[in-house]
């Protein structure tokens, strides 16, 4: 009787044996933080985006750690510090990461919060639990001014991807190619009503005046204004030949669908999200056409020939059927933070949170291929540094809109067509 | 000329914003502050049946129309029949309903500019040496053939003669036997369906979003103190008035300051005639 009962019960102790054994066999995974807005776009897909960097290093069985001699699989905690929202105050967005560092004790941190006021504001923490981040989303130069105010103490942040500065003369050097090909000079902002807006077009602004051209008018819009024909009239009168538009307001697409309609004989620059990604063909077809846009850093949008790590990353992507982009800015950083860090701890041979001071050392130390081209920090700012030649940095890349292609126009060494007038320009 | 053109394209986007709120107000008294959240609501609507059904715009559009004049219709046995004659009451349920509604579109995701409706004909025409897109065209016309219907339907139909009827004098309707809550279940039904018919007619000029939803709401409240909360004419007076202060003050001032004219021309208009322009609402204590 007790045999059969003992008979009976061995499948069931054998599947806890295992289990246990598996359970004490399996390495202590290395836990990423991310904590994000998810209600943006460019966060959800930036999730997506880190997930896909973690599955395939886990496929291959972790990172090896050389101090443990053993490959530790990465797993990501996630907070929603809701600062992408409406209203949703700073203090919110710090509460999360706090809780996000105390409760779920992760290695390092990565993406980081979406606002650039709370990413100011979570600086602090991050020094407090010394706490190494790769931050992709804030683009204010605001954070590399608090990093060189006290070097010692901000060490553990690093912006894994572009700044607003970085961006800004990207776009200016993009319109300074109709300088270059066309003669023309005189430059015409649309800039919605906004601080963050106002201050995009006054960079824009200087960096174009800079290059020779004049700015022959600037035309700040409120939020909500739904008819731009008035303001496109101006532009039109007053011969420019370059328009450049700066906001992320809802009745933004009117303002280029008039510029098609109207036939504003100018070439448009859009600093727009929206229309940064491939999806937006799909929502606004040919009112797109011809349009200049600059989603950052290069290859997040679409493949870029020149950029073997951006075609395998889509590549990747379409694999995997994750949702196509609604805003791909920044996506792509995402993906390589992940891999700065794998790249890092193989160096180090430890995780970042054993010994955070040291392990610093080893990410200013980067330098490896990434979506965007080589990833290196700068080390007296600890930012991601960006140029034009993708052997020797990483790279901001301008596309034109064409017959529903993006098509790459900047920089010239990269681009796959050059820059064209629209018919009613020419 | 691009300031006529774009004056009265304006203008009547405008109007159609602000037809369905006024109709609504002027026949039942009620002040639907979900006009905005309908506008939006139609849009979203149209769009999920024309891309994920594959129903045919017309079709889509016809239908989207249709419930949403349903559920203002409900909306009204449901909800705003208990607190008829409560003004407070009924301002606060109804943008009860706006929020609700705005809130969980958001919540679904429909936010972040993919959620375009196409423009009914593509490309643009040229008007004496101004060249308008073809939907402000269609636009135009359909704000104009809603004004003559509203028209021939208030004075032709029993129906339009009873909305009339009520408006006029509420007691006396009664006395010859229309009903007056079928009356304004009717009206806040075709006010809703009305903010449906604005939205296919503007939403393609740009795309769709929730903060849409207040931003609709804000202008019909403008243009129907302009001209007179409860009047149609009056309605279409505050429209062409703000719609071409617009256009005039972006054009020799400065584009910023449109959105300043909306607010400005509210206090204005409180401040000299309470009842607007056209409205008749408190002429008696106005005079007084």
């Amino acid at each position: 009787m007790k045999n059969k009962i003992f008979w009976k019960m061995a499948p069931v102790f054998l599947f806890f044996a295992l289990l246990m054994a598996q359970a004490y066999g399996a390495e202590k995974p290395i836990v990423l933080g991310l904590p994000t807005s998810f209600f943006q776009p460019l966060c959800k897909s930036g999730k997506l985006a880190v997930d896909m960097a973690i599955e395939e290093i886990n496929a291959q069985g972790g990172i090896f750690v050389k101090e443990e001699g053993v490959k530790r699989p990465l797993k990501l905690v996630t907070a929603d510090t809701r600062c992408g929202e409406p209203g949703t105050p700073v203090q919110s967005a710090l509460m999360a990461v706090d809780k996000l560092i105390a409760e779920e004790k992760p290695d390092a941190i990565v993406v980081a919060p979406f606002r650039s006021e709370a990413m100011v504001a979570t600086m602090d923490l991050i020094a407090k639990y010394k706490i190494i981040t790769l931050q992709t989303i804030a683009q204010t130069p605001k954070l590399i001014e608090i990093f060189q105010g006290d070097p010692q103490k901000y060490k553990y942040w690093f912006r894994a991807t572009t700044n607003s500065v970085y961006v800004g003369t990207a776009a200016a050097k993009t319109m300074d190619m109709a300088r270059v090909h066309f003669k023309h000079d005189k430059l015409f902002i649309i800039a919605q009503d906004t601080l963050w807006a106002r201050a995009a077009a006054d960079a824009a602004k200087a960096k174009m005046e800079g290059f020779g051209w004049k700015v022959v008018g600037y035309e700040p819009v409120a939020v909500g204004t739904n008819d731009f024909s008035a303001v496109l009239s101006k532009a039109r009168s007053s011969g420019a030949q370059m328009l450049y538009v700066v906001g992320d307001m809802p009745t933004l697409p009117v303002c280029f669908k008039q510029w098609k309609s109207m036939k504003i004989p100018t070439m448009l620059f859009l600093d727009f999200a929206v229309v940064t990604s491939p999806k937006a063909w799909a929502s606004y077809g040919e009112d797109l056409d011809y349009v200049l846009v600059l989603p950052f850093p290069a290859g997040t949008a679409t493949p870029v020939k020149a950029l073997p790590k951006s075609v395998e990353f889509h590549k990747k992507w379409k694999e995997k059927k994750y949702p196509e982009m609604d805003d791909p800015r920044v996506v792509s950083s995402a993906y390589d933070a992940v891999y700065i860090l794998k790249d890092a701890i193989e160096r180090a041979g430890f995780v970042p949170s054993k010994d955070p001071d040291k392990f610093v050392e080893f990410l200013e130390a980067t330098d490896l291929e990434g979506i965007s081209g080589r990833i290196k920090f700068d080390k007296s700012t600890h930012q991601q540094i960006f140029g034009e030649d993708p052997k020797e940095a990483s790279v901001i890349v301008s596309y034109q809109w064409r017959a529903g292609k993006m098509v790459p126009i900047y920089p010239e060494n990269l681009a796959e067509a050059k820059l064209e007038l629209a018919p009613w320009v020419k | 000329m691009e300031i006529i053109i774009y004056g009265i394209t304006n203008s009547i986007s405008l109007a159609l914003m602000a037809i369905g709120f006024s109709l609504t107000f002027g026949i039942s008294g009620l002040p639907n502050f979900a006009h905005g959240a309908f506008y939006l609501l139609g849009g979203i609507l149209t769009w999920i049946f024309l891309n994920q059904l594959g129903i045919p715009y017309l079709v889509a559009a016809l239908l989207s129309i249709l419930a949403i004049g349903a559920f203002g219709f409900f909306l009204y046995w449901g909800l705003m029949l208990r607190l008829r004659g409560l003004a407070i009451n009924e301002v606060i349920a109804t943008l009860a309903v706006a929020i609700v509604i705005i809130e969980v579109l958001r919540w679904m995701g429909f936010s972040g500019f993919s959620y375009v409706l196409p423009p009914f004909i593509r490309g643009s025409v040229n008007i004496g040496g101004v060249w308008v897109d073809n939907q402000r065209i269609v636009m135009v016309g359909i704000g104009a053939a809603l004004i003559v219907v509203l028209y021939l339907f208030t004075r032709r139909t029993k129906t339009g003669l009873s909305f009339r009827a009520i408006a006029q004098n509420e007691r006396t309707a009664i006395a010859v036997g229309i009903d007056p809550d079928w009356t304004a279940a009717l009206s806040l039904a075709m006010g809703s369906g009305l903010a449906v018919v604005a939205g296919l007619a503007i939403l393609p000029l740009g795309a769709i979003d929730t903060e849409m939803g207040y931003d609709i709401l804000l202008y019909a409240l403008a243009v129907g103190i302009i001209g007179g909360l409860e009047s149609l004419p009056g309605a279409l007076l505050g429209s062409f008035i703000l719609g071409f202060s617009q256009i005039l003050v972006a054009t020799f001032l400065r584009a910023q300051w449109q959105t300043v004219v909306t607010l400005a021309a509210i206090v204005i208009i409180l401040a000299i005639k309470p009842s607007g322009l056209l409205g008749k609402y408190k002429e008696l204590e106005e005079r007084v």
